[in-house]
């Protein structure tokens, strides 16, 4: 098992450097002269020209690429911002831990609310609460969540005066970021949940299980649902995805100063560099995450465990 | 002394094994109520839109400044937004846009993500390999952040969102039929038209393809759903589709600020995005237990 | 015809189709008398409910076993064999599957009568099942080991280490070394799997083993072995066992009855002798015919011509009688009981016998 962490953690390095390498091949391809973003229409001939030597912008593409890794994962410095003129590095440093909080909360709440209500559903099969749980979850993924965001907001904050429309200077101004990003998640890992359950209590080894006398509870809780959650881990980092995306777009309705809003600045203001390193920044943490999905996956599946205790079948 | 009696087959039998698969599959998914009703929800916004011009009571870019910012009458059912445009006109033309988007990008993805997909699968070896890391990156980015890294480069419009769309659909596409390729072929019937001289490219498309073809269909109901919601999204941002084309995600962007004092401006496109979407869903939902019927009861 | 006897009328069904509403609740007269046999099922029906349409799938089927002796249950795919046996275990599935009609009796238990935390009890303690497809009846999350303590455990209060030493104890009953009890099924080959299914069945010595074609998934190589084993063991408890098969000569080594299934109904049932020596009713016949003779030389191996009912438009005379060469008229509009031919003879159909006595009649 060791083993497996191992290769798959030494597997996030070549990962990385390939997102560094693919991204930034975008942005190098992006038409426009930095230059004249930084300095403006009214810089001449001669400024922008000194100011491109100075950004290094006539060296070839490797030697410019090789910069800017070398740069990224030796000094952790992420360049400039055009518009600015900072670094970014100490503003995604600043950022980093509210989008941070935006996502690990909505990643939990998805996880709490949907597993078990898919589950339920499965349970009760065609029974009342499965309707109820499905239309839910059938609508969760159909809503944009910025939209419900909105909504959520004219609703809570400026209808009810309940919560604060926008800003996170107390804890619950995350309440509501935090339930709209994580409603299309809830609902696709219900809806996975319960598919993922329907199958397993059909199969073959969950009518031994009834016929060695286990109780219907314990073959719900102890037999099937070990083996359903196999499947809905593996989905769940799709899922995940959706929430470091869909945060971008959040931390926008609700005025948040995250990551992402810093990027969507950074777009409306052609900043390439930010958006660079913004991006870069939220898929290694994705990365991580999905190291850790990957490794939850091969602990409940023996399967998996078993081909890296070496053992042999007979 | 006993009488024979001839032999006659239970004809309901014999009338019940002659169906093929997919009158089988269709006549599934015709019972099932709400996949239809999907449909009808997604094919009624389909015709809504394409009549677009012609049931629309006021052009989408008719201004006029004397009746801005009215909500919901008579005269104008959604109300008008900041600049006295018809809200209701502008979402009929918005559907054809969003709509278009999502079923423009997703063709587009499946086309190049199997073409991918095939010469990974059916190539293997070296090509396989460097095809899978190179999708492996791709799959390292939250799609929707690809999305939003690509049009940040190409910039805003409605042929480059499609593009953007597309380039992030191509990783799913590809290594599904990846994956069909490399179970069809090694079946016997493969080696057999092999055998008598087949090609490569008429293997790939008269036998491997086809027998791909039910999963992606369901995926690729899923995915125009899902290309609708990420171009609201990416319109809300400020890529996408912008003002004034009445997108419905850029109509969503440019009412922004009026979310407390003309609410409506917000609600009706949301709705509409959210309706699709859903109809969308119920019939992929439709579909995919049409094909594969063991999960339903 | 030889006179119905009523010692037997368990063997009598009713000649109408087998809907008798809810039987389940009603007093059974004999309820407080001694039960003859160990197991007895009288007129059991089962109905399966599948996107609207009834499946009649068990009609009116009455049996009986004596403790420790072998009952083999023959018949085609899709006859009920299987759900008679889940029945006797009332694993059914919740959704879509009802016993309709019958009692099902074993020892002193009224078994579709008791509660289901009652019935959980029975289920593994005094009846076990062993089922068709090794590979897919064990859980692939849970170590092997543990799934045999598991069924101990849960009918004895003993200690978590004593449940762990008796599944040991059981594996190695079933060939399989100590070692291997903390290994996962899928580590396991088909024989081996069934092998622990066999030792998961008999871990708690039940008195009653049904064994649903036990072999039919596994290697011809094995087949036999295993076979072996499981008579072997069950012998050592004096456990009674349904077998379920369709391959004569497994029957023919390890049964003590046959009943032959058809549709849903017996069609004819005896004692292992009588039927392979006297088989009467033309389906018995035609199984029989089926099987190739080493011996001759043949282009063409024997089969039924046809196929079975629609289980969903049961014919309201004898199911057979579209692929009967003895049919008549009657046939087809008057369903048969099980009449008595022999010592221990039973079969539905009395045209074939009248047949074949008049046939010897005129040779003579």
């Amino acid at each position: 098992m060791l083993k497996y962490v191992i290769k798959r953690l030494l597997w996030l390095i070549p990962v990385i450097l390939g997102v560094c390498i693919f991204i930034f091949a975008i942005m190098y391809f992006v038409p426009g002269d930095p230059a004249s973003i930084i300095l403006g229409p009214s810089a001449t001939a001669s400024e922008l020209a000194a100011k491109r030597t100075e950004l290094g912008l006539d060296q070839p593409f490797i030697i410019r690429l090789l910069t800017y890794m070398k740069n990224v994962f030796l000094h952790f410095d992420f360049g400039n911002s055009y518009t600015t003129g900072n670094a970014i590095t100490s503003e995604l440093l600043v950022r980093m831990p509210k989008t941070l909080i935006l996502g690990s909360v909505s990643i939990v709440l998805a996880l709490v609310m949907g597993v078990p209500l898919g589950i339920t559903a499965a349970v009760h099969q065609n029974g009342l609460a499965d309707r109820i749980c499905m239309i839910i979850a059938m609508i969760g993924i159909s809503l944009p969540d910025f939209w419900l965001a909105l909504m959520m907001v004219l609703l809570f904050a400026l209808k009810l005066g309940w919560l604060p429309p926008t800003g996170v200077t107390s804890w619950t101004g995350y309440i509501m970021p935090c339930l709209a990003l994580a409603f299309a998640g809830m609902a696709g890992l219900a809806r996975q949940a319960r598919s993922s359950m329907l199958e397993v209590i059909r199969s073959d080894y969950i009518t031994t299980a009834r016929a060695k006398g286990v109780s219907k509870h314990d073959v719900i809780y102890k037999h099937a649902l070990p083996n359903a959650l196999i499947p809905i881990v593996a989905i769940a980092g799709s899922r995940l995805a959706g929430i470091f995306g869909g945060s971008v777009v959040i931390e926008t309705v609700f005025s948040i100063p995250g990551l992402g809003s810093y990027m969507v600045n950074a777009i409306t203001n052609r900043d390439y560099p930010v958006i660079e390193g913004s991006v870069l920044l939220i898929a290694i943490v994705f990365s991580v995450v999905m190291v850790l999905v990957d490794l939850v996956y091969a602990y409940l599946d023996p399967r998996i465990k078993a081909q890296y205790e070496g053992s042999k079948t007979t | 002394m006993t009488n024979t009696i001839a032999v006659t087959e239970n004809k309901a039998v014999r009338k019940k094994r002659s169906q093929s698969q997919f009158v089988m599959t269709m006549n599934r998914l015709k019972k099932n109520k709400s996949a239809m009703l999907g449909l009808f929800i997604f094919i009624a916004l389909i015709i809504l839109a394409i009549l677009a011009p012609y049931i629309s009571p006021y052009g989408y870019a008719a201004m006029k400044m004397s009746e801005k910012l009215q909500g919901p009458s008579l005269k104008h059912w959604f109300g008008t937004d900041e600049l006295g445009r018809d809200v209701f006109s502008r979402i009929l033309y918005g559907g054809r846009y969003s709509l278009s988007v999502g079923v423009l990008a997703t063709l587009t993805g499946l086309i190049f993500g199997t073409i991918v997909g095939s010469i990974a699968g059916y190539y293997g070896g070296k090509v396989d390999n460097i095809i899978m890391r190179f999708l492996d990156i791709f799959q390292s980015i939250p799609s929707i952040l690809l999305v939003i890294v690509f049009s940040a480069a190409m910039g805003a419009g409605f042929d480059k969102t499609i593009i953007a769309l597309a380039i992030s659909m191509i990783p799913d596409v590809a290594r599904q039929m990846r994956a069909s390729i490399l179970r069809v072929r090694d079946e016997d019937y493969i080696e057999a038209a092999d055998a008598i001289g087949c090609s490569t490219f008429r293997q790939i498309t008269k036998y491997i393809i086809p027998n791909s073809f039910a999963p992606l269909l369901v995926w690729a109901t899923m995915s125009v759903a899902g290309a609708i919601l990420t171009t609201a999204s990416l319109s809300y941002i400020g890529l996408g589709i912008q003002p004034p084309i009445p997108e419905w995600g850029a109509m969503l962007s440019g009412a922004k600020t009026y979310l407390r004092t003309n609410a409506y401006l917000l609600i009706f496109p949301g709705m509409f995005i959210a309706i699709t979407v859903l109809g969308l869903n119920m019939f992929g939902d439709g579909l995919r237990d049409a094909l594969d019927p063991k999960l339903k009861d | 015809m030889e006179e119905k006897e009523n010692q037997h009328h368990l063997f009598h069904s009713h000649a109408e189709d087998g809907s008798h509403g809810d039987h389940r609740g009603h007093q059974h007269q004999d309820q407080h008398q001694k039960k003859e046999h160990f197991l007895e099922i009288e007129n059991l029906a089962v109905q399966y409910s599948s996107s609207g349409e009834i499946i009649h799938a068990v009609n009116d089927v009455s049996l009986s076993l004596d403790q420790g002796k072998t009952l083999a249950l023959v018949g085609e795919t899709g006859a009920g064999k299987t759900t008679i046996a889940k029945s006797i275990m009332r694993i059914l599935p919740d959704r879509g599957a009802k016993i309709t009609a019958g009692d099902i009796f074993m020892g002193d238990k009224d078994l579709l009568n008791l509660s289901e935390d009652e019935m959980c009890k029975v289920r593994g303690a005094e009846i076990a099942m062993i089922f068709q497809d090794p590979m897919t009846a064990l859980n692939p999350t849970m170590r092997v080991g543990d799934q045999i303590a598991e069924v101990i455990k849960l009918h004895d209060t003993i200690t978590k280490a004593e449940a762990k030493k008796r599944a040991i104890e059981m594996l190695n009953m079933v060939g399989i070394t100590a070692e291997r009890y903390d290994e996962y099924p899928h580590q396991f080959s088909g024989g081996m799997k069934q092998r622990v299914v066999i030792a998961m069945a008999l871990a708690c010595t039940p008195d009653l083993l049904l064994a649903d074609e036990p072999t039919s998934a596994l290697d011809v190589t094995i087949q036999a072995q295993i076979m072996e084993m499981i008579d072997n063991l069950r012998r050592q408890h004096n456990t009674a066992m349904i077998l379920i098969t369709h391959d004569m000569g497994v029957v023919a080594q390890v049964a003590d009855d046959v009943a032959v299934i058809y549709a849903g109904e017996i069609v004819e049932y005896g004692s292992k002798a009588e039927i392979f020596d006297h088989p009467t009713h033309p389906y018995t016949v035609g199984l029989f015919n089926a099987i190739p003779n080493l011996n001759e030389d043949t282009r063409r191996l024997a089969n039924i011509k046809g196929l079975p009912p629609d289980p969903t438009d049961l014919p309201k005379g004898c199911c057979f009688c579209t692929r009967c060469q003895y049919a008549t008229n009657e046939c087809s509009r008057h369903k048969a009981g099980l009449e008595r031919i022999g010592q221990n003879h039973y079969s539905r159909c009395s045209v074939h016998m009248h047949h074949e006595e008049a046939a010897d009649e005129q040779s003579r």
